[in-house]
């Protein structure tokens, strides 16, 4: 080891080094591609720019038939289209793939879809029924489907395939189970739907990921693999050009999809943290971006952030679960009283900074087809909220010693279950202690039945716009969180299946509130408040249509009409 | 007959011998003192623990905080998000001092209150630490052998773990179960930070008896029949022991930084208890609004961290019976 | 010294199976189950199983270890549970801008703390000194996530300098590295500085001194290189550290390394990446600690390494 002559020189001659790397650097500007069309005069659209996103996180999945999480349908969303979309302004189903409203036949059982002639894929091959027909049947696919397969269940034999298990079945009962399945390709451009029951429901279930239209040789070809970008081929505005894990999704215009986009490129970042994404969004790393509660003073104190604040719509409902099997919510007084004794109001206010809105209208949120704002059952009021606690029963007025509050723990989480515990102790009386507990491990906490957690936190988002999505898929008995409280009511199951039947839209309105407001003095739980957000974007971006099932892309529904001008 | 200053000579000499024979601890005692950062620190952890113990005192009904507010009970209607009363931003409220959180909360309440853990966090299981691993070490480098073997592959394996990887491991598996309950996380993180920190000690130990395991002094306590326990309790440990309190020294920020690294990334202390970390964990989203909230328990941190770093290197100093005074 | 080498790298599988096993119990351990993912819409106990099964998860645990352990032995380690991309896949993406990072972060705090660490003993006591010290002291007290939003507020933010996020160019990296260094250089700078007292103290200098050789000369040539014995010594260790210990800064500023996947791994029960990524760095770890007692062994004639 040589030695070194004065250690002084060596040190200034570094930190010479250092302040030219620096200067060096700050000349450039990070990474948006700037290369806009030459010629193109300020506020018309530059065809050739590129949008700047943050998808939050790497994506588990982006495989249509498997993904759950709003941040993987999102990617996909960008490269495929289904036979319907929602329509930007009403959220009504509109035609996509198809060319038009499918046909119902006389008895509500089958759905008969037309394709538009001439669809292609993003590589130039043609788009027909038999890959709408591979796409829904490998939705019911026993080996493929993932997380939302229970959509389909309303078609024949889907339901039956989807539950038998491979490990335990021959080859040839499963084929033949898929070979009962009522999806059938009946030519190019036409795909039959037969229905185990009528359910009007069904035409926006069509519009779900769950039928994006995968190609079986794309699917074949890459194996695990075949969501990368060399195989992930699709129909939609989008091709997928890039997939660099953990740092960025990239896309470009898919030149082949029936509508004309008006810009090129869209790249997606990976930030977790809604500060830092802030951050980047002043640093023009980011074109748009959300606004949580926390950051919503910093945005508010800049007149040019705050200028940019746009609202935007929910599509959630969260609420506090109560365990009905064992005290203390085995009495609907207690249930009833924890459900009125906190203002959500206050909550809105105070925890959310004024984003979302109090859950004054029942289970479905503002903004949804089956909002009833005459469901005044679980109304704020502390007084009434301690007469019910005091009519309670003593055996279950037990169970309210050493009661904790179960909730999956996030930053948000915990200060939310934090106002909360609050609220109880000051208006009840009730000391409530805060449990958190992994997001993984939260959900095996509740196959224990009996011994599951007595109160904690849930919420149901909307995966398409319909009530049966919310009060029958949520609250039957058996459904998604019927099954976590333990919630069973004759009278409101009978209501709910009636209203899933019901072909007049005014009865089925009708039904749909009364089992609604039976939902909501039974209380199996108490309705919080319905989320909504915000969100800051940059001026040159322009002509988007927000509405609230966009899969947390803005604009999505009317693609075609967002533009960036030259900046 | 004397000359003047064979007078004072002999004075000197007399005083010189008057004076009394310091032992090496009162040497370092004396060192110390003198050292001025290591003061300051000492002063500062005093300062910690008068904060920590008279932040609640409850004695049957008797209950006297210096907090001016509770850490946890939400006040109605909250004020949220008020800066500290320095700052002169049109956020501030007059009853709050360094402001609040974003559920309203007095900051300076739930820093006192959090100071509490931490000075526990940083205590207890360091003491667990040297406790297990200076028995581990006086054993394998006493003895020797297999067991020494045995003892120190073991604790090559745990050695092999990343620090702060295998806390978040242990603590992430266990804080669901009962156990991880058990005050509000606390124990688990004690455990956590005991297991992982407690091979390093064990290590320093063992060298430390190996290199004094052949002087004269062991041999002499070994002729006069002195059992193996004897030995190393009253012979070895002692010679030993200057290096480790310098560790120890060192292990409790290194504790405190664990517990706030834990609460941070949000496995840590179970809410809605205060703690230093998991004030800077839920401050991290509000820093561009008001880094107040992020910096006071992070300058707290610093403080109680950089004391403690003072007061080592103090002691390390103090110790070494090489430096001249 | 060969054959000590050959038998602590033959020590080395056996503690790396273990390491396995400590691990696998512990994740095993925690509640919960990774296909579990979303709190909200938990998937059907069917597709669960299915998952399960799959993945040889529904096996009873030491049945499950064997396997892993009898395919490691193949190198084959697995797929991601979560991702259903291969482990040693993810891990190859990640590994390299880790170890960059990891390895950018040590060489610009040896620039920084040697020259420091040795200035600081030459003039002992003096203002530079007690600046140092201070500053090396401030970089092992604030912890490395407060330091990051501080230089995001200031450098990214106000200044405008670098990009917050991402990796790629030369200014996406300064920031995370000067952070990740600036902890390794306190640490370095301060054992830099004790050695070099050390050094100075020995009787070795006295000579040479009283022969007359001029201050620089005797500094160079036998200060400086008895000095730097201990600091090789905790190079090794100091790389192991910084790079198994960058994953708050790779949270912060979106990096795409280990770390980062690693965290994400924990949370999310990913078994087969906890697994891989506990081994690698367990191994490097490993290889960091031996050579330290191979460099001391090397360096400094006087030792002679024990048997």
């Amino acid at each position: 080891m040589t030695g070194r002559r004065g250690g002084i020189s060596f040190f200034v001659t570094l930190l010479a080094l250092a302040s030219l790397l620096v200067s060096a650097c700050s000349q450039q500007t990070p990474t948006a591609d700037q290369t806009a069309t030459p010629g193109v005069a300020q506020g018309q659209p530059d065809l050739n720019a590129e949008v700047l996103l943050n998808a939050g996180g790497e994506p588990d999945t982006i495989d249509p038939q498997k993904a759950s999480f709003v941040n993987e349908i999102a990617q996909a969303a960008f490269v495929f289209e289904g036979l319907m979309t929602f329509d930007a302004t009403t959220t009504k189903p509109v035609p996509a793939a198809a060319a038009k409203m499918p046909e119902v036949s006389a008895d509500g059982l089958k759905y008969k879809y037309t394709l538009r002639d001439g669809l292609k894929y993003s590589d130039g091959s043609r788009l027909t029924a038999k890959n709408f027909e591979y796409a829904f049947l490998r939705g019911c696919d026993p080996t493929q489907s993932g997380d939302y397969a229970f959509v389909l269940y309303i078609v024949v034999g889907c339901e039956a395939w989807n539950n038998m298990d491979p490990r335990k079945v021959s080859p040839a009962e499963l084929a033949a189970a898929k070979a009962k399945v009522a999806i059938k390709a009946t030519s190019d451009l036409e795909i039959e739907f037969t229905l185990t029951s009528p359910a009007p429901f069904f035409v926006p279930i069509t519009a779900l990921w769950i039928g994006w239209p995968v190609r079986e040789s794309d699917v074949k070809k890459g194996g695990d693999k075949w969501t990368e970008p060399a195989t992930y081929i699709g129909n939609g505005p989008f091709k997928l050009t890039e997939w660099k894990h953990n740092e960025k999704l990239v896309f470009e215009r898919n030149d082949n999809y029936r509508k004309k986009i008006q810009f090129r490129k869209i790249t997606k970042l990976m930030i977790n943290e809604s500060s830092v994404a802030l951050a980047a969004y002043r640093n023009n790393e980011l074109d748009l971006v959300g606004v949580a509660a926390t950051d919503l003073r910093t945005v508010n104190a800049d007149p040019e952030l705050k200028s940019q604040l746009i609202d935007v719509a929910g599509s959630c409902t969260t609420y506090y679960g109560f365990n009905v099997r064992r005290p203390p919510f085995d009495d609907p007084n207690i249930r009833l009283a924890f459900a009125k004794s906190f203002d959500r109001v206050a909550f809105v206010k105070d925890v959310q900074q004024g984003i979302g809105k109090p859950a004054d209208g029942g289970f479905i949120p503002l903004g949804f087809p089956g909002y009833d704002n005459t469901d005044k059952e679980q109304l704020y009021d502390p007084a009434a909220a301690k007469a019910l606690l005091d009519k309670a029963s003593p055996a279950s007025k037990a169970g309210l010693t050493g009661l904790k509050y179960t909730f999956a723990s996030s930053s948000n989480a915990k200060t939310r279950a934090e106002w909360a515990q609050n609220q109880w102790r000051t208006n009840l009386g009730v000391t409530v202690e805060l449990d958190p507990v992994q997001s993984t491990a939260y959900s095996a906490l509740f196959k224990k039945g009996q011994e599951a957690p007595q109160l904690f936190s849930l919420g149901w988002c909307a995966d398409f716009p319909d009530q049966q999505n919310w009060h029958s898929t949520v609250w039957l008995t058996g459904g998604l969180s019927a099954g976590r409280t333990g919630y069973s009511s004759k009278a409101f199951d009978d209501l709910a299946r009636q209203a899933d039947k019901e072909s007049d839209p005014a009865k089925r309105d009708a039904l749909y509130n009364q089992a609604g407001k039976q939902l909501s003095k039974d209380a199996p739980a108490a309705w919080v408040d319905y989320d909504a957000g915000k969100r800051i974007q940059k001026p040159w971006l322009k002509g988007i249509t927000d509405n609230p099932m966009d899969y947390g892309i803005p604009g999505y529904f009317a693609m075609e009409k967002i533009f960036v001008v030259k900046h | 007959m004397a000359t003047a200053s064979a007078t004072q000579r002999r004075a000197a000499e007399l005083n010189v011998l008057a004076r009394k024979q310091r032992s090496l601890w009162q040497d370092a005692a004396y060192r110390l003192f003198r050292n001025k950062a290591a003061v300051a620190g000492l002063i500062v952890i005093a300062a910690a623990f008068l904060v920590a113990i008279f932040a609640d005192i409850s004695v049957g009904d008797f209950h006297f905080s210096i907090a001016p507010y509770s850490p946890t009970l939400i006040p109605q209607p909250p004020a949220s998000q008020m800066e500290p009363l320095w700052t002169g931003s049109k956020y501030t409220d007059p009853r709050y001092l360094l402001g609040t959180d974003f559920l309203g909360r007095d900051i300076l309440s739930r820093l006192i209150y959090a100071s509490r853990i931490s000075m526990v966090v940083g205590f207890v299981p360091t003491a667990i630490v040297f406790a297990l691993g200076v028995t581990v070490g006086l054993v394998a480098g006493f003895f020797g052998g297999w067991i020494d073997q045995l003892l120190m592959r073991f604790t090559d394996v745990i050695y092999a773990f990343p620090d702060f990887l295998f806390l978040i491991i242990i603590v992430a598996s266990f804080r669901t179960s009962a156990f991880g309950k058990i005050m509000d996380g606390l124990l688990l993180i004690f455990v956590a930070i005991a297991i992982v920190g407690w091979v390093g000690v064990a290590r320093l130990t063992r060298g430390q008896v190996l290199s004094l395991k052949e002087r004269e002094f062991v041999e002499a306590a070994r002729s006069v029949g002195a059992t193996p326990v004897r030995l190393m309790w009253k012979h070895l440990l002692p010679n030993a022991l200057a290096p480790l309190i310098v560790t120890a020294a060192f292990a409790v920020p290194g504790a405190i930084l664990g517990e706030a690294t834990l609460s941070f990334l949000g496995v840590g202390i179970i809410p809605p208890t205060a703690s230093w970390g998991g004030m800077i964990n839920e401050g991290f989203p509000l820093f561009g609004t008001n880094p107040w909230a992020v910096l006071m328990p992070a300058l707290c941190i610093s403080i109680v961290m950089l004391a403690f770093t003072f007061v080592g290197d103090g002691l390390r100093d103090a110790l070494d019976p090489r430096m001249k005074t | 010294m060969l054959k000590y080498t050959i038998r602590r790298l033959l020590l080395v599988i056996p503690t790396l199976f273990f390491v396995a096993l400590i691990t696998f119990g512990l994740a095993k351990a925690a509640p919960g189950s990774p296909f579990d993912r979303n709190p909200d819409k938990p998937p059907k106990q069917e597709v669960i199983d299915r998952w399960n099964r799959f993945y040889g998860l529904d096996k009873p645990v030491y049945e499950q270890f064997a396997m892993y352990v009898v395919n490691v032995a193949k190198l084959d380690f697995g797929l991601s549970v979560v991702r259903q991309r291969p482990v040693v896949e993810i891990i190859g993406q990640g590994f390299p801008v880790t170890a960059q990072l990891g390895l950018q972060a040590l060489l610009l705090a040896l620039a920084v703390a040697l020259p420091l660490g040795v200035i600081s003993a030459l003039k002992q006591n003096t203002i530079i000194d007690y600046v140092s010290l201070f500053f090396a002291t401030i970089g092992t007290t604030i912890p490395s996530f407060v330091m990051a939003i501080f230089f995001i507020y200031f450098f990214a933010l106000g200044l405008k300098l670098f990009p917050i996020t991402g990796w790629g160019t030369p200014q996406h990296m300064v920031m995370p590295t000067i952070i990740l260094a600036m902890g390794a250089a306190a640490f370095l700078a301060r054992i830099t500085r004790a050695s070099m007292l050390e050094a100075i103290r020995q009787d070795y200098v006295r000579t040479a001194r009283s022969k007359g050789l001029r201050e620089q000369v005797v500094v160079v040539s036998h200060v400086l290189k008895n000095a730097l014995i201990p600091v090789a010594t905790v190079v090794g260790p100091a790389a192991a550290g910084l790079i198994t210990g960058s994953f708050i800064i790779e949270t912060f500023f979106s990096v795409p390394g280990m770390g980062r996947e690693y965290v994400r791994s924990i949370l999310a029960l990913d078994y087969p990446v906890i697994m891989g990524t506990t081994l690698l760095y367990a191994f490097f770890i490993i290889i960091a600690n031996l050579s330290v007692d191979l460099v001391y062994g090397m360096l400094d004639p006087r030792i002679k390494v024990a048997k």
